[in-house]
């Protein structure tokens, strides 16, 4: 974030989060003619020095400023990349860079050898081992796959592996080549030693990348393939290098120079290339996210198998040693050494990674037991939600069966009061027998009307009048120990339903809250409606004596009260009403003391309604 | 029957001991000593091992497994005195080389340490012990590499006893000492009868360690000879050990008082397991650049060590390909677990009409029963009231016939919603 991106200009740049500035576009424009003009002129002028001039100091420089100049801008540039990246992405870039650097270092060092002391090819163990590493972070870049998109899995794991690789190849090169150095000093066998695993190492390389190239699509696949060229011809480079240096015919900025440098710009603007990818996490390559999954698992896994592999194959090369020769001479012991040291390494690695595993494990388990005692919850509310489906069904069979009673009911108690001699009491038992049917029919009459889904008259009704009109009717002030407390925070937000049955539900509620209160000398009721993601929320606090069983309250058939003191349906009707209106109603004891009731309810979007009207 | 029988057991292992203490003041003839020295605990051995194996038929889970590795451990044990009674009576023969006995008694312990591992008492460690099994294996094999090590090759590449005997002694020395250690946190830790069990145990450990530590000390200054006094622990451990296997008869795992976390345990298990094999080729590398050791004791070193660690180190990617099965496993299982939690949400959702339904139904059932009530009430004055003519009264009953009919609906509705009392409050705390 913090580099201004000089390059944007020049390439139609994806979306990215953070927008460029106008002002820096300019100057990467021209910044981007230059550093692509300046290489070309090297190049050419490389190509002429190479053809015509014969090997002098002045040409010597000029070939490792030349080296040393792509190699640091390939460096450079990919650092930056890295910056703006995020994610794999980063990784990638900052892993490539530093393998960049590595090289940038051993090219130093050659440099200062031959420009500085004036030596002509110098012989430096210790740039070759520079030489020799830098492939490491470039392989463990690809092995990064920043063409994938993140997946949640922790990739310390994979780092690890990544790890035991590196670790394993320099174990290779300190035990196949260095040892020639270390323990005897040979030269010849040094450096045959080194070309061969250097090539190998190159060739590991390209498989690597050829691999990857072919199996990734869309500006991925590009990149990969310029990155794939560029590293054949390094390789080709490198061993014509080789060769010529074996037949005494090299020397800096000769023709055998070219390839390398040519490889040299690619890789440099492979750097270029890449910036537009840099921040297009996002885009994977493959098209469904599916075979995506699949790959990146197994991406997660070959590290893990190979570096099981160099793991046991350290103690094999071990014991290879000791039963290969009786007598130990000193290649033989610095190997061994070298052996050891590796599996206390790599030992120490294992340990790190089992304790990643278990942690994860652990996590893992702790998920797992949580969600099954959710579904665990869950289930049992299925089933109660079930058991009240049933009876729902139910409930039309039942009004039938009730209404078919009443009306006999009511028959026989006309045919008693017709009887001619009854007397006064008899008549009045009557009445009230009459009476009580036909509240049951009443009762009845209104369960049929909700069971026949009789539409809800559904017009825009809005809360905080509805509210003020609930309380009036509930005779609040009346009360001399109570007071109320009512905030529209909501900027009097609107939902749709049936004004007359929400009215009830406020009614019962403020009623339930008031005879909660009935006793205290200073009782507090807070209404609060808030708006909040498209929901009104309506908020009736109390300072009674709370609930007593708050999680029971919405179930049928219960109450706190006495019979007979119960009003209308009761709460579960409420439950019903608000359910029917796409809302809910949740009830809790609050911390201080008192209950709270909190309707939630679908909020009227407020723009179409100024539109409709 | 059984207990009788161990008792039996019991009185003939102290009878033994108390025969072989006599036999030192007794005899005076070596070879007959020998014979004493040999052969007395080799049968108290076997009353050790009737004993465990009783134990062992009549134990279940992480217990049973207990008692085989003891029985396991005693088997070797026996066998270690039966190659002594050999080489000792049958071939008469004194300088022969003592490793294959000597091995065969370290390998004695390393069963019985792993037993102890297993934290039999415990419910919990039982229940955890399966994943735990490949550490336990890395553990006991780590043993028997500090042995190779240090023990084998002054017996096997160059015959040397003034560095064999020491050796082993320390080694013994210390299998003894990580077992008396772990008994000792165990017997802390228990309660009761196992705390008991635990004890005698570690009493019966404690005196076959000191004895093993003054045969050693003898044997290395040059004054040991088969049954001779320093025998005598031998014989009062192998008793004690009998004693143990008694209390220990029929004891089960009980429930943990402070449940600690499975998975911690597991951890510091594999983490003990690792830092074992790092172990390795720190020794190798310790040895190999200090060791005064001749060439083919360190090239035997080196060799054991390369191929304990190819065993060890292929074991250790089975633990992490184990633990990373389980790791792809539980995370799936999370996955299913949320999937089928979103079926469920889903099914809530769409019974939610009828639910709602359901719940007004009831609620109104509630109501309705009210006003039925009364009518029933009124019916029932009204029947018996003197006043009324008969058809009158006939009519009251009819009324109350219809009301109990409603009645039954509105109760038919009752039952299917009256929860299961209490079940539904406990999943609802939390």
């Amino acid at each position: 974030m913090g580099i201004a991106p000089p390059f944007e200009a020049e390439k139609s740049v994806p979306p990215s989060d953070t927008p460029p500035s106008a002002a820096p576009m300019s100057d990467g424009f021209l910044g981007l003619q230059l550093w692509f003009a300046f290489p070309l002129v090297l190049i050419g002028v490389a190509v002429f020095a190479a053809f015509n001039a014969r090997p002098s100091y002045a040409l010597t420089v000029f070939g490792d400023f030349t080296q040393l100049f792509l190699v640091a801008s390939a460096a450079g540039v990919m650092f930056a990349n890295g910056l703006s990246g995020r994610g794999r992405v980063r990784v990638f870039w900052l892993l490539l860079s530093l393998g960049f650097a590595i090289w940038l270092s051993s090219l130093l060092m050659w440099a200062y050898f031959e420009v500085w002391l004036r030596r002509p090819i110098p012989d430096l163990p210790a740039g070759d081992v520079l030489l020799y590493l830098k492939i490491v972070p470039m392989i463990s870049a690809i092995a990064v796959a920043p063409h994938l998109e993140d997946n949640s899995r922790p990739r310390m794991l994979g780092y690890l592996d990544l790890f035991l690789l590196v670790a394993y190849w320099l174990y290779i090169y300190v035990f196949w080549v260095l040892c020639y150095r270390l323990a005897v000093n040979d030269q010849g066998l040094y450096n045959f030693h080194f070309n061969v695993i250097d090539a190998l190492g190159n060739q590991i390389f390209l498989v690597v990348l050829g691999l990857t190239a072919v199996r990734t699509r869309g500006p991925w696949h590009i990149l990969y393939m310029h990155y794939f060229g560029a590293a054949a011809l390094y390789a080709l480079a490198s061993v014509l290098s080789n060769v010529a240096i074996d037949l005494n015919k090299y020397y800096t900025g000769s023709l055998y120079d070219l390839p390398l440098i040519a490889a040299l710009a690619w890789f440099a603007f492979l750097g270029f290339a890449g910036w537009k990818l840099s921040p297009a996490v996002p885009t994977p390559p493959l098209s469904s996210a599916e075979p995506a999954s699949s790959s990146s698992r197994k991406i997660i896994f070959w590290p893990a198998r190979l570096a099981m592999c160099a793991c046991l194959s350290t103690p094999v090369i071990g014991a290879y040693l000791l039963f290969s020769k009786d007598n130990l001479d000193k290649i033989h012991h610095f190997r061994i050494l070298a052996t050891l040291f590796t599996m206390l390494f790599m030992m120490f690695l294992l340990f790190l990674k089992q304790d990643l595993l278990h942690v994860d494990l652990m996590r893992a388990l702790d998920e797992v037991s949580r969600a099954y005692a959710n579904l665990g919850r869950f289930k049992d509310r299925l089933l109660q939600s079930e058991k009240l489906a049933s009876l729902g069904k139910l409930v039309a069979d039942v009004a039938h069966e009730l209404e078919k009673a009443t009306a006999v009911i009511l028959d026989y108690s006309a045919r008693i009061i017709s009887l001619p001699n009854a007397d006064e009491g008899a008549r009045n038992m009557v009445g009230k027998i009459g009476q009580n049917a036909n509240r049951t029919g009443l009762l009845v009459q209104k369960m049929l009307s909700f069971a026949k889904e009789t539409p809800l008259e559904s017009a825009p009704v809005v809360i905080g009048p509805l509210l003020d009109s609930s309380l009036k009717l509930s005779r609040v002030s009346r009360r001399a120990n109570i007071s109320v407390d009512f905030r529209d925070q909501g900027d009097s937000p609107a939902v749709t339903g049936d004004a007359n049955q929400l009215l009830q539900v406020f009614l019962h509620i403020i009623a339930n809250a008031l005879d909660a209160m009935e006793d205290s000398t200073s009782g507090v009721l807070s209404i609060t409606t808030r708006l909040e993601d498209e929901k009104v929320e309506i908020e009736f606090a109390d300072t009674g004596i709370g609930l007593k069983d708050p999680e029971r309250v919405f179930d049928p058939f219960y109450t706190t009260k006495s019979v007979g003191q119960g009003t209308g349906l009761g709460l579960s009707t409420c439950y019903g009403i608000i359910h029917q209106h796409g809302g809910e109603i949740l009830c809790r004891n609050r911390p201080g003391g008192g209950a709270a009731f909190t309707v939630i309810l679908p909020a009227v979007d407020k723009s179409a309604e100024v539109v409709s009207t | 029957m059984l207990g009788d029988k161990s008792a039996i057991y019991l009185r003939v292992a102290i009878v033994l001991a108390l025969l072989q203490i006599s036999a030192t003041f007794l005899i005076h003839d070596r070879y007959r000593l020998a014979l004493c020295g040999d052969i007395l605990p080799a049968l108290s051995v076997i009353m050790v091992l009737l004993v465990f194996q009783a134990n062992y038929r009549r134990a279940t889970g992480a217990v049973q497994l207990f008692w085989l590795l003891n029985s396991i451990g005693f088997c070797l044990l026996l066998l270690s005195q039966l190659f002594r009674v050999c080489f000792d009576l049958v071939l008469r023969k004194n300088d022969v080389s003592p490793l294959f006995g000597d091995a065969l008694f370290f390998l004695t312990l390393i069963p019985v340490l792993a037993a102890v591992a297993i934290r039999p008492h415990s419910e919990s460690a039982a229940r955890g012990l399966r994943l735990r099994r490949v550490d336990f294996l890395l553990l006991m094999l780590w043993w028997i590499c500090l042995y190779a090590y240090f023990v084998v090759p002054w017996s096997m590449v160059v015959n040397n006893d003034t560095k064999y005997n020491p050796a082993n002694a320390v080694l013994v020395l210390a299998g003894h000492l990580a077992v008396i250690s772990t008994l000792a946190v165990l017997w802390w830790r228990s309660k009761s009868e196992w705390r008991r069990f635990y004890g005698i145990f570690l009493l019966g450990s404690y005196i076959f360690a000191v004895g093993g530590l003054l045969q050693n000390v003898a044997l290395i200054r040059g004054f040991y000879y088969t049954g001779s006094s320093y025998d005598w622990f031998y014989g009062i451990a192998l008793s004690t050990f009998l004693a143990a296997g008694r209390s220990g008869a029929s004891l089960t795992p009980l429930r943990d008082d402070v449940e600690t976390k499975q998975g911690l345990r597991r951890l510091w298990t594999a983490r003990i397991a690792m830092l074992a094999l790092i172990s390795l080729p720190v020794l190798a590398i310790w040895g190999y650049l200090y060791g005064q050791v001749p060439e083919p004791v360190l090239i035997f070193r080196l060799r054991m060590i390369f191929g304990a660690m190819l065993l060890l180190g292929s074991l250790v990617f089975v633990k992490l390909y184990l633990l990373e099965r389980e790791l792809v496993r539980s995370v799936s299982l999370t996955e299913s677990s949320l999937e089928s939690l979103r079926a469920v949400q889903t099914k809530i959702f769409r019974s939610q009409r009828m639910a709602a339904l359901g719940r007004l139904a009831a609620g109104a059932a509630h109501e309705i029963s009210n006003p039925l009530t009364a009518i029933l009430g009124y019916s029932e004055l009204l029947r018996d009231n003197p006043t009324l003519p008969p058809d009158g009264r006939q009519f009251a009953q009819e009324i109350q016939q219809q009301v109990r009919r409603a009645q039954a609906a509105v109760n038919s509705m009752r039952d299917l919603t009256t929860p299961p009392a209490g079940k539904n409050l406990q999943f609802r705390k939390d």
